[in-house]
This record gives structure tokens, sequence and C-alpha cells, in this order.
């Protein structure tokens, strides 16, 4: 579904921050962007999301190389994947439903179409009753689940996710990690950047390890490729 | 702050009237401007028309003073080429005492006026519609009789008409510079909007809004800017033209100066800053759309 072949990566004439990158995101499969902070975990994902190109390489996605996809068609390819922005990027002038309802009415669907769905969503992420507070007013792990829900409302093929857990405490970061297992159940193919490796450690997935530039596949100790995540039991410190 | 619904219909970017304020105000003068070199335009070119037009259906023959039996043969002579010409509606013989009266502004009540040899003109209508050949009617008629002259006002016409048409040049050449100010103005304006609001800008293009999409969300707010300057604009020129015209009409009626026309746009002119609005919402729409386009480009 994703491929990356021999990718770098390089901000103007900086230093190259990503070199020889090559992996593959089978569909419904959940992944780890893991290295240290400044490693390039967001710069990888940006290239994912079409934020950034790439120096040099080839990037497929959905089995199109994204060199040659013409530029009318980047729109239907961005809305094939949901992203989890680190920081949030909410728009504060729209309430918790119309952020969430955002990629339904950029894709052109009528509001008496997806109002239900959109609701129930918020309902799941326990934003049931927040519907038309504005994001200032929120707490973070409340934008935290807008962002995600955001994120996850038009059935993406594909969810990124940066460092999602990183401004929540500890129980609400589990709390997360279970929706993106759930979703990645009804078969969106999950990638999430964390610096963090006890959350990495708990579930089995593949991780993509960054590190000097240089990109480690680990897979997961589960199914083969690791693409099913199990929350393991809970090791007692 | 707009109002937001469970709709899902709220504007995507926020309306800010407190910064559009002063881009409306500016652009209000720019189409006051407009408006009134439109008014005042299509006023003195509808005159110059008027005027033309006057001249053009008539033309007069001069016959030089001569003895009363050669100019009484002249003026046969010459009343029977014209009454034979095709499209000459009508050609008259002018009185002498009409013809003195002509001249009276320029030799006044002389006494002794009387006795000094007078030309005499003979005034030809044309048949409206038909074009007759003027230079071989005076041709002919010069050939015919020595001395006879025909004046078809033509060089009265072609200083009129070029007057007329130099001024609709300076008016649009005033109202392409204005509408290019206006359309700088938008340039800035939706510039800073786009800097302003950078975020949402990323966040639609991220989640997959097509470049018009975004596009159209700040075209729609500068067509309403642009709708609501030209309105105050050509309000408030409609305002001054009709102060102007009754002004005018009460000057000529106290000093007696009838020659003066009033400075009436007419109908028409009232009617044509309607355009006004309607350019100055269409030129901030399209401004703004292109300005959009051409920074999302290079968007990665
Ligand atoms: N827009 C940018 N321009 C220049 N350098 C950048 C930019 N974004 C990130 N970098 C640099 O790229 C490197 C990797 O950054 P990033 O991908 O954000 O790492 P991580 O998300 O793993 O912390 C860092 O050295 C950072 O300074
Ligand atoms: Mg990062």
């Amino acid at each position: 579904m994703i491929r990356f072949e021999n990718v770098g990566m390089r901000y103007g004439s900086g230093p190259e921050i990503l070199r020889d990158v090559t992996f593959m995101i089978n569909p419904g499969s959940f992944h780890f962007v893991t290295g240290a902070s400044g490693a390039g975990k967001s710069t990888l994902l940006k290239l994912m999301f079409l934020a950034e190109r790439p120096s040099r390489g080839l990037i497929s996605l959905f089995g199109e190389d994204i060199a040659t996809t013409p530029y009318e068609n980047l729109p239907q390819v961005r809305r094939r994947i949901g992203v989890v922005y680190q920081d949030f990027r909410l728009l504060d002038h729209l309430s918790v439903y119309e952020n969430v309802a955002l990629p339904l009415r950029i894709a052109g669907r009528k509001p008496n179409d997806y109002r239900d769905d959109v609701e129930e969503l918020l309902i799941w992420v326990g934003l049931g009753d927040r519907l038309k507070a504005k994001p200032p007013t929120l707490s973070g792990g409340e934008k935290q689940r807008v962002a995600i829900a955001r994120a996850v409302v038009a059935k993406p093929d594909l969810l990124l996710a940066d460092e999602p857990t990183g401004n929540v405490d500890p129980e609400m970061g589990l709390r997360l990690m279970r929706l993106f297992s759930q979703l990645n159940h009804f078969g969106t193919s999950v990638v999430i950047a964390t610096h963090d490796r006890a959350l990495v450690d708990r579930f089995e997935a593949t991780e993509l390890r960054l590190d000097q530039g240089q990109l480690r596949v680990i897979a997961g100790k589960g199914e083969a490729g690791g693409t099913k995540i199990k929350p393991r039991k809970e090791h007692k410190a | 702050m707009a109002e937001t619904t469970n709709g899902g219909a709220a504007p995507l970017l926020p309306t800010d009237r407190r910064t559009t304020l002063p881009l409306t105000a500016m652009m209000a003068v720019m189409c006051y401007l407009a408006a009134l070199t439109l008014a005042l335009s299509i006023m003195l070119s509808e005159t110059a028309a008027d005027w033309s037009r006057g001249l053009s259906g008539t033309a007069t023959v001069q016959l030089m003073p001569a003895e009363s039996k050669v100019i009484d043969e002249h003026i046969q002579k010459t009343l029977e080429i014209l009454r034979a010409t095709p499209g000459i509606a009508s050609a008259r013989l002018v009185s002498e005492a009409e013809t003195r009266s002509l001249l009276e502004p320029w030799l006044g009540t002389l006494s002794g006026v009387d006795d000094l040899p007078m030309p005499r003109l003979i005034a030809i209508a044309f048949d409206p519609g038909t074009v007759v050949d003027t230079n071989a009617l005076g041709e002919r008629v010069s050939a015919a009789v020595p001395g006879a002259m025909l004046d078809t006002h033509q060089a009265w016409r072609e200083t009129l008409s070029g007057f007329a048409g130099a001024l609709a040049w300076f008016a649009y050449g005033v109202l392409a510079l204005i509408a290019a100010a206006a359309a700088g103005a938008v340039i800035f304006a939706t510039r800073a909007g786009l800097l302003t609001h950078q975020e949402i800008v990323e966040v639609l293009h991220f989640v997959g809004a097509r470049d018009s999409f975004i596009a159209s969300e700040f075209q729609r707010r500068f067509l309403i800017l642009g709708l609501e300057a030209g309105v105050l604009g050509a309000v408030f020129a409609a305002i001054t033209l009709f102060v102007g015209e009754i002004a005018t009409g009460a000057m000529a009626t106290n000093t007696g100066a009838n020659y003066l026309p009033a400075l009436s746009p007419g109908l028409g002119g009232y009617l044509s800053l309607v355009l006004v609005p309607a350019m100055a919402a269409l030129i901030a729409m399209l401004t703004a759309r292109v300005t959009v386009l051409a920074a999302l480009g290079r968007m990665p």
C-alpha cells in the first residue's frame, strides 16, 4: 500500500535527515515509527502525507508513484489518509462537531448525510457532550480526541499519528492506543510516531526504527509481519 | 465570530469584520471615483454625439456676393443641381435678412451694413439614412457655379468626434487605473488573509481540499466586499451627480444662460452606475481567486 525505496530527505541544503529509507506498509497493518527526538519521525510522516517531497528515491502511495501523480489527483490521495498532528491543528473558530465533520464536508458530502456518523463518532471518543464547544475551551486530552476523530471520520485507508500520546497522561495515552487498535481492526493501516519506548514495548507491532538517518524494520513479536496489534499483559514495574 | 451550529455550514474562514472594514472603505472610495468617471464620460460623449448628429444631417452652399442678376442665376443653378441630387431632402435659400442676423454677432448693427454685399447661403438637409457623396457634390456645384462652396461642417464634426473619442479613451484609462489599483489592493489583502489563515489553509489542504475549494472561500469573501464597496461608491456618486444636475440647472435658469446644457447624466448615465458594483465584485473575486490559486500552487 505504501512503499519507500531508497528515499533520501533533506530540508533545503541542510544535512540529509533520512538516508536510503526503504520499507513497505501493507493494508490493515500497524506500525510504530520510533527514534530519538530529532531522528526524523515527523519528517517521515510528512513524506507519507505529502507535506514534504523526498530529495531522492521513490515513494508510492496506494500503488501510485507520487512523483508522477498529476497535481489534480493529489487531493483524492490525501482524502485516503487521516493525519493526527502533534499539535492537533484544530480550527479554533469552528466547533468540535464542525472540526470533525471537515473532511466529509470537503469530500463534498451533504450535512444531513453525515450528521449521525459524526455525532456517533464523537460519542465513541467520549466527546458526545462537547459537540458545540470550541477547541480553545478543551483540555489537551479532549483536543487530542477531536484531532483523532477528524483523522478517522472519513474512514481513511491509512492513519498517521505523530506523538499522539505525547501530550496526555499515561492513562489517556493507553485509551487512545486502544482507539487506534480498534480502528486497525476495522481495516485501517495505522502508523504511529513515538519516542515513548514503554508504549512500543506494550504492543506487538512492526517497528520502523530511525537512527542516524537510517531506518531499520523490526518485526513485532506477534504474527508474521506484526500486522495486528495485541495489547500485552501489563507489567508491574 | 460566526454562529456555529450543527449544520456544518459555518464559514471555513473566520469572518473578521474589523480587518476587512478599511479595505471596504478604500474600495468604496475607488468605486466612487470610477462611478463619477464613468458617468461624466457618458455625459460628455453623449453631448458631443448630440452636436455631431445635429450637424451631420445638414450642409450649406455658400455663394460669393455678386450683382443681383448674376447671383439670382447662381442661386437658380445651384438649387437645380441640389434638387436633382438623390439623398437631399430639401435645399432652401436662406433669406438675406436671416443671413444678416446670422452675421450680426460678428458685424454688429452698424449702419451701412445693409449696403455691404452679402454672400448668399443655401441650407441643405439630407435624407436621414442615405449617404450622399458630398465630395462629388461639392465639385459639381463648384464647377457649375463659380465661387460656390459646399460646407459639410466636416471639420467641426471631426474636431468634435476627435474630442469625444479622446475623452472616452481618457475615461477608459482612468477606469483601468482604478481597476488596477483595486486589484492591487485585493492582492495585498488576499495575501494578508492567506498569511493570517495559513493554519486553516494548510489543514484544508492536507485534509484533501482542492485548491479551487479553498480559493472559493476567499473568493466569496472578496465578492461580497467588492459588492458592498461598489454599492456604496455608486450610491454616493449618484447623489453627487444628482446634486450637480440640480445645481447646474438652477444656475442656468438664474443666469439665463440657456446655451449651457444642464449637467445631467440622463437615465442611461444613472443606470450605468449599476456596472460599478458588478465590476468591483468581479474584479475583487477574480483577483482573490487568482492570488489564492497562485499561492496554493506553491504548496507541496
Ligand atoms: N521544516 C524544517 N526545516 C528544516 N529542518 C527541519 C524542518 N523540520 C525538521 N527539521 C529538522 O529535521 C530533523 C528531524 O526532525 P523531525 O522529523 O521533526 O524529528 P522527530 O519528529 O523525530 O523529532 C531535525 O534535526 C529538525 O531540526
Ligand atoms: Mg516530531
